[in-house]
């Protein structure tokens, strides 16, 4: 459990705050999905692969914050703050990472590309991610060439990947599929 | 032929292994004739390599948040009841915060404070006490498994797998050991009944038992390995060497690391590591040189108990990179140790042909001051790029030209390949024409090539017809997957090794040989090297694909040679006739694994037939080279 949060607490937790726009909100989803983790394992429940399953975790809790406050009303206040988190967050940003390259990188994947992405880079195959995820192995194959492709012509030079903005400027969140 | 191009995903799904195998051999047939999807698949893999290493290189989110984190997660464990997340009490965040800080400055504190030259002394400290930990466990009579690997990683990509399984009572003075490959067949075995007998099998040397000569000289690693040449055989062969010239005591892999060092402690060098599987151990390492080879011992030891758990030798020279990989694994089946030698041991498949005594290089007669004779000429060419191995399946030919001249002409991978060609024929009187594929794609207008958009017959999964296979592998498909992959791959790498063979036999033997006594040895060292080849993966490809193809080919089948077999009277004809049978080795295989009619049983017949066929074709060659030498020495 500890070589596993060593491992893979850092990738998770640059999915949820980016997927999240919070930082915090971030760190919270990740401890909350470890300890989920742990509790499962400690109860004797079947994990398959921890990192897909702990993905998994935070995926839900993400889509229950955005139902929750799409059911309260007004702007989702956390989702907006979603891509460049150095304008937005101020003081609370860990200074240096927004503009890195591996940030760069997956600022052009859509939520689901980059978690077939992070799940592949983790050596998982296909079929498993497919389980983990909920779809289809051939869904796996095209989110990842997708992905993969979209990289390639960024570096390339053809396509440049900018968040999108609503009409009050404010970054519109990458949607959750 | 070309078929419709490969999109991105069957490419990306391709490389990670994760095409259905009925598809595999077409994406690679289209591969190997279509420079665009080459050229599209190396830039997939230059971004998989780019998004990697960005991950790698990534230290998002900081030490600090890490280890707080790290904190909270062991505080919700250890207090299952505490709410995850923000809501648990300020006190525990504090507490937290405080224990980071001071697990923060004990960090600096020991950073700063290490002695700048620490790192020699503790090397040769961790290496003794491997030593004495192996040493400790070796009390009495034991028995020792390591799995050995040995790995050509340049020029291009070939692994064997064997086993060793050690027996030893040093306190009686016997000692046994068995050396087999993966599939179970026999290489190399020593008996040690007494202090007085000791017996060795290896089947490159004799065909049965006979009585152990050991060397008269102390046998070192470094001076085993440490010449200009090395191929994966003499690797290995270095190996049994060892295995029959050291002490009667079980094996333990610091030694080899002691031996390398040889009482030079500055030569060590240590570092820690992670595995893949998150477990953290100590690497150690000493390398020797001598001109432009280099020979690494690397010993992986678990800090806690400081055994080793891999010893690595990594042999780098001009134009190869060889690794050994010697790994000790837990004992399986205990089983009572044989120190008396079986009356006679039969080797499975004909003895290989034995290496050169010698770097072919020495007994080749030196060239003439001015090359003039056009057929040397052209051979030295050949053999340049036979001992960087692009004579086999690269897309690099020697051409005549009209008046007289001979160029070098081709496309290769990418642009270090082409280096390498370049410098290896740099000393040759070839005019070189060699583009690296993007270069060659570059060059080529959009309608230049005449791609047919027409499908090719469509593969459907014969798992209907492959039923007695999926039953070998227990109706797992995966299992099926990768043996039909292994299947082709060794198939096509025969073609290779014989497409090169008759190459050169067509060229030079067809018109009668040439005069000059340079050329005629450089071309049978490079036709020898080649048989040599052919036989070993011949070997390899049997012991692994044999064992399924037999269990589906029904109870009572015994394999047999095929009456078509021509038997060939001259090298030239011989060179044809083994490559024409490797062809139909290969074609078997691809009708094995693809769509047809035919039920599996009679398919998995023919392809055993052709194997013991082209094995005859070639013992016979074998045998033909081994007289020539013979009658030259």
């Amino acid at each position: 459990m500890s070589a596993l949060f060593g491992d893979w607490y850092a990738p998770l937790l640059r999915y949820a705050w980016r997927a999240s726009g919070s930082l915090e909100t971030g760190e919270d989803l990740v401890q909350e999905a470890f300890a989920e983790l742990y509790r499962a394992l400690v109860e004797g429940k079947r994990v398959q692969d921890p990192r897909a399953w702990t993905l998994c975790v935070v995926r839900r809790r993400l889509v229950d914050l955005q139902r929750k406050q799409s059911r309260c009303g007004g702007p989702l206040q956390f989702l907006s703050e979603i891509g460049e988190v150095a304008d937005n967050r101020g003081a609370a940003a860990p200074a240096g990472w927004e503009g890195d390259r591996l940030s760069r990188l997956l600022r052009l994947l859509s939520a689901r590309e980059e978690e077939v992405l992070l799940l592949r880079i983790e050596g998982l195959r296909y079929r498993q991610i497919a389980a983990a995820l909920g779809i289809s192995a051939n869904s796996v194959k095209t989110l990842l060439a997708r992905g993969i492709r979209k990289m390639r012509q960024a570096s390339a030079g053809g396509h440049q990947d900018r968040p999108r903005r609503d009409q009050d400027g404010d970054i519109v969140p990458k949607p959750l599929q | 032929m070309f078929q419709s191009h490969s999109s991105d995903e069957s490419l990306i799904a391709w490389l990670d292994g994760e095409t259905p195998f009925y598809r595999r051999a077409l994406v690679r047939s289209h591969l190997a004739v279509c420079w665009k999807c080459r050229l599209r698949l190396s830039r997939i893999e230059e971004q998989i390599l780019d998004v990697t290493r960005a991950v790698k290189e990534d230290t998002f989110p900081g030490a600090q948040r890490t280890v707080s984190a790290r904190l909270r997660f062991l505080e919700q464990a250890s207090f299952p009841g505490t709410p995850a997340g923000r809501a648990r009490p300020a006190w525990g965040r504090r507490l937290g915060w405080v224990a980071a800080c001071l697990v923060l400055i004990a960090g600096g504190l020991w950073v700063s404070r290490r002695p700048a030259a620490a790192p020699v002394p503790v090397a040769g400290q961790l290496m003794r006490q491997a030593e004495r930990a192996e040493a400790a466990l070796m009390q009495g009579a034991v028995q020792q498994e390591f799995r050995v690997l040995a790995r050509q990683l340049e020029p291009r990509e070939i692994s064997i797998e064997s086993r060793l399984e050690v027996w030893s009572d040093p306190g009686q003075d016997k000692f046994a050991s068995r050396l087999s490959r993966s599939g179970g067949a026999l290489c190399h075995a020593l008996w040690r009944p007494s202090s007085d007998r000791s017996f060795v099998y290896n089947p490159a040397r004799h065909d049965a038992v006979v009585r152990l000569r050991r060397e008269e000289a102390h046998i070192r690693w470094p001076d085993l390995l440490l010449r200009e040449g090395l191929t994966l055989e003499a690797l290995e062969a270095s190996l049994m060497t060892w295995l029959e010239n050291r002490p009667w005591r079980p094996v333990t892999l610091s030694s080899g690391l002691a031996l390398a060092a040889a009482g030079e402690d500055e030569s060590l060098q240590v570092e820690t590591a992670r595995s893949a599987a998150g477990d953290q151990f100590v690497r150690l390492s000493a390398w020797k040189r001598s001109g432009a080879v280099a020979v690494g011992f690397i010993l992986e030891v678990e800090p806690r108990t400081s055994l080793p758990r891999l010893q690595r030798i990594r042999y780098e020279s001009t134009s190869r990179t060889l690794e050994l990989w010697i790994i000790p694994e837990p004992v399986q089946a205990p089983r009572p140790a044989v120190y008396e030698p079986p009356p006679a041991v039969r080797a499975a498949w004909p003895p290989p042909l034995p290496l050169h005594p010698e770097p072919p290089e020495s007994r080749i007669p030196p060239a003439p001051p001015a090359v003039v004779d056009a057929a040397l000429a052209e051979i030295e060419i050949h053999y340049a790029l036979h001992r960087i191995g692009a004579c086999l399946g690269e897309a690099v030919e020697v051409v005549r030209q009209p008046g007289g001249g001979l160029e070098v002409r081709g496309v290769v991978v990418d642009a270090p390949r082409k280096q390498q060609v370049l410098a290896a024929l740099a000393g040759t009187a070839a005019v070189v024409d060699i583009k690296s594929v993007e270069e060659a794609v570059g060059s080529l207008g959009h309608n230049t090539l005449r791609v047919s958009r027409a499908r090719p017959a469509s593969a459907r999964p014969r798992k209907d017809t492959l039923a007695p296979l999926y039953d070998y592998f227990s109706r797992d498909e995966a299992a099926l997957d990768r043996f039909a992959g292994n299947a082709l791959s060794r198939g096509q790498d025969l073609i290779f090794e014989a497409q090169a063979l008759r190459r050169l036999a067509g060229a030079f033997l067809s018109r009668g040989e040439p005069s000059s006594t340079r050329a005629r040895r450089l071309l049978e060292v490079m036709m020898y090297d080649h048989l040599r080849d052919l036989q070993a993966k011949l070997e390899d490809a049997w012991q692994s694909i044999k064992p399924p193809l037999a269990a589906a080919s029904g109870p009572g089948f015994v394999p047999a040679a095929e009456t078509g077999y021509s038997t060939a009277r001259t090298a030239a004809e011989e060179a044809e006739e083994i490559f024409r049978l490797s062809r139909l080795l290969n074609e078997r295989l691809e009708a094995l694994f693809e769509s047809g009619d035919r039920p599996a049983r009679d398919l998995t017949r023919d392809v055993l037939n052709a194997f013991l066929t082209l094995q005859h074709a070639l013992s016979a060659a074998s045998a033909r080279a081994l007289t020539a030498e013979a009658a030259r020495d």
